[in-house]
């Protein structure tokens, strides 16, 4: 049973690997995402399922947001199969070396890994220990806010990097859309009633995933995820977009040095763990109120990357040349 | 040869998405196989501490320590779980990247890339 | 006996997935045919199973969040499927000749 899962898993990629449309590598690239979650749910890890599933959503978009501008919004689809029809036996001459040395390099590898239950001591230490140190019962939202939050921390770093980085990459200079660039997307009325019913419940959701992120699994990541993809739900659905993306960019810093200054705060006065009689009521309060800040941080930095590649990559390419 | 079964899975499909990534010509296709790469990399590490049908380490009583072999190990799980975030952002950049590149040069071929900028740089030496 | 018709109601949810998937590969088929069977795949052969599901965990706490994930999969799966398929109209998809020629 296990081995049959894994083999679906590799032969997914694999199909993505061999394709040739890029629309097929993004479709297979869905499917794959979905394996890869149900994987690591059998492998006993359902915060990592929960996120992978989460993420693959945001790739999906940002792959097609890529592809739109090369095939154009549904033309050009025949073209691209001619291309690539020529180009076959040009790059059949680059498998036969390119395969050795994959080969090469697998069989070194395989040869030198240790592997099997490598950290059995940290683990016996991390699953006795956590729930008076840190508190709450989930072991992961404990490691990762409590013994490791300063990983937390660099992540979080990571991701305003990212954000920053991603606006300045852009090849549209200004921040701000233009007027008369808002979305052109029509739905029916019967999906925009719908909507308008569930994108409370998706809050809701992810409000239930932050505050009983240290009991169950969730926590501030997925939480962020969900707050992202309401505003993304109420963006695509009924295209509004009110959110202005300097405030919400200020927002995540702004956040950002409250990620910092508490734990540091919680951690050396002893809220946490390093005091041995400590109220549980403390711990509670610094597990909620870390997981909602890393929440907001992701959903502000989701939200933006997002609002980048649906609203700004998309546009016709004579609005504003980069100076 | 001292690999478990399922550590070879991740291994496989670590070196397919490098085949595909030293074989391919379109940029936007080597972002997917990076992205394969890293999950083939985060399969391992969570696959490291656990085995299939493994506990999540998710414990409401210290009873359920007695045998601590049949949890999975939480600390690679709160690792990997931030280097999936870190993932996406790397892919976001990447994306961005590309789409500045193709509204430059109009192709996403790299290797025609290639011969255009060493072109230009001729032109302006 | 509850255990029975349980696990009758979610093979039949199974039966409902397979048959669902048999008409998905169905050669010769439009674009339509296919998000119509893809639609009764989500919705029939989910609520087949989780309904399966349910009697056979008995009434507790799993059984109301059990409903609960139930209910927004009967609002949204089919909400999917309409938005795909007007999007595909609206983008100008059209079904080929010989398609119409063998559904007749």
């Amino acid at each position: 049973m296990t081995q049959v899962l894994l083999f679906f898993w590799v032969f997914s990629a694999a199909c993505i690997v061999f394709s040739r449309k890029a629309y097929r590598v993004i479709i297979y690239f869905g499917v794959f995402s979905l394996i890869t979650s149900v994987v690591y749910l059998a492998l006993g890890a359902p915060d990592v399922a929960m996120s992978e599933a989460g993420i693959s959503a945001f790739a999906t978009i940002f792959f097609i947001v890529c592809i739109e501008q090369y095939y154009g919004r549904g033309e050009g689809l025949k073209s691209e199969a001619i291309a690539s029809r020529r180009k076959i036996r040009v790059t059949f001459m680059k498998f036969v070396p390119a395969f050795l040395f994959t080969a090469g390099l697998f069989l070194l590898f395989v040869n030198s890994v240790p592997t099997g239950y490598a950290f059995t001591e940290l683990r016996d230490q991390y699953l006795r220990m956590f729930m008076q140190d840190v508190g709450g019962e989930n072991a992961v939202t404990a490691i990762y806010l409590g013994y490791r939050v300063y990983d937390t921390l660099f992540e979080a770093l990571l991701l305003v990097i990212a954000v920053v980085a991603v606006t300045h990459v852009s090849w549209f200079s200004s921040e701000e859309v233009p007027d008369g660039q808002h979305s052109e997307i029509e739905n029916s009325r019967m999906t925009k009633f719908t909507m308008r019913i569930i994108c409370p419940i998706i809050l809701l959701f992810g409000a239930y995933l932050i505050m009983n992120g240290h009991f169950t699994a969730g926590g501030g990541f997925l939480g962020g995820l969900a707050f992202a993809s309401f505003f993304i739900c109420r963006y695509l659905v009924l295209g509004i977009y009110d959110l202005p993306i300097k405030k919400v960019m200020k927002m995540e810093e702004l956040v950002f040095i409250n990620i910092t200054i508490l734990p540091i705060f919680a951690v050396f006065t002893g809220v946490v763990y390093l005091v041995a009689d400590v109220t549980p009521l403390f711990q509670n309060i610094y597990l909620v109120a870390m997981s909602a800040l890393v929440g907001m941080k992701v959903a502000c930095g989701f939200f933006i990357l997002f609002y980048r590649h649906i609203a700004i990559e998309r546009l016709p390419a004579d609005i504003d040349k980069k100076e | 040869m001292n690999l478990h079964i399922f550590d070879i899975f991740p291994i496989i499909l670590f070196f397919i998405s490098f085949f595909g990534l030293i074989t391919t010509n379109n940029t936007m296709k080597s972002i997917v196989f990076i992205m394969l790469m890293q999950t083939a990399v985060i399969m391992f590490w969570v696959g490291v501490g656990a085995r299939f049908g493994a506990q999540p380490p998710i414990i409401g009583d210290i009873a359920y320590l007695e045998n601590p072999d049949a949890i999975a190990d939480p600390l690679p799980q709160a690792l990997m779980l931030t280097a999936i975030i870190i993932g996406i952002a790397v892919t976001a950049i990447n994306i961005t990247m590309l789409n500045a590149l193709f509204r430059k040069y109009k192709t996403m071929n790299w290797q025609a890339l290639q011969n255009l900028s060493s072109t230009e740089v001729e032109e302006d030496a | 006996m509850i255990y029975v018709i349980s696990y009758i109601v979610m093979g039949l949810g199974l039966a409902f997935m397979m048959f669902g998937i048999l008409g998905i590969f169905k050669p010769g088929k439009d674009f339509y045919y296919r998000i119509l069977v893809a639609c009764k795949i989500d919705t029939v052969g989910f609520l087949t199973l989780a309904i399966g599901m349910a009697l056979r965990h008995g009434f507790s706490f799993f059984t109301g969040k059990l409903f609960l994930i139930v209910i927004i999969m009967m609002i949204l799966n089919p909400l999917v499927s309409h938005i795909m398929a007007s999007q595909a109209h609206k983008s100008g998809y059209v079904p080929s000749c010989e398609n119409e020629d063998d559904a007749s």
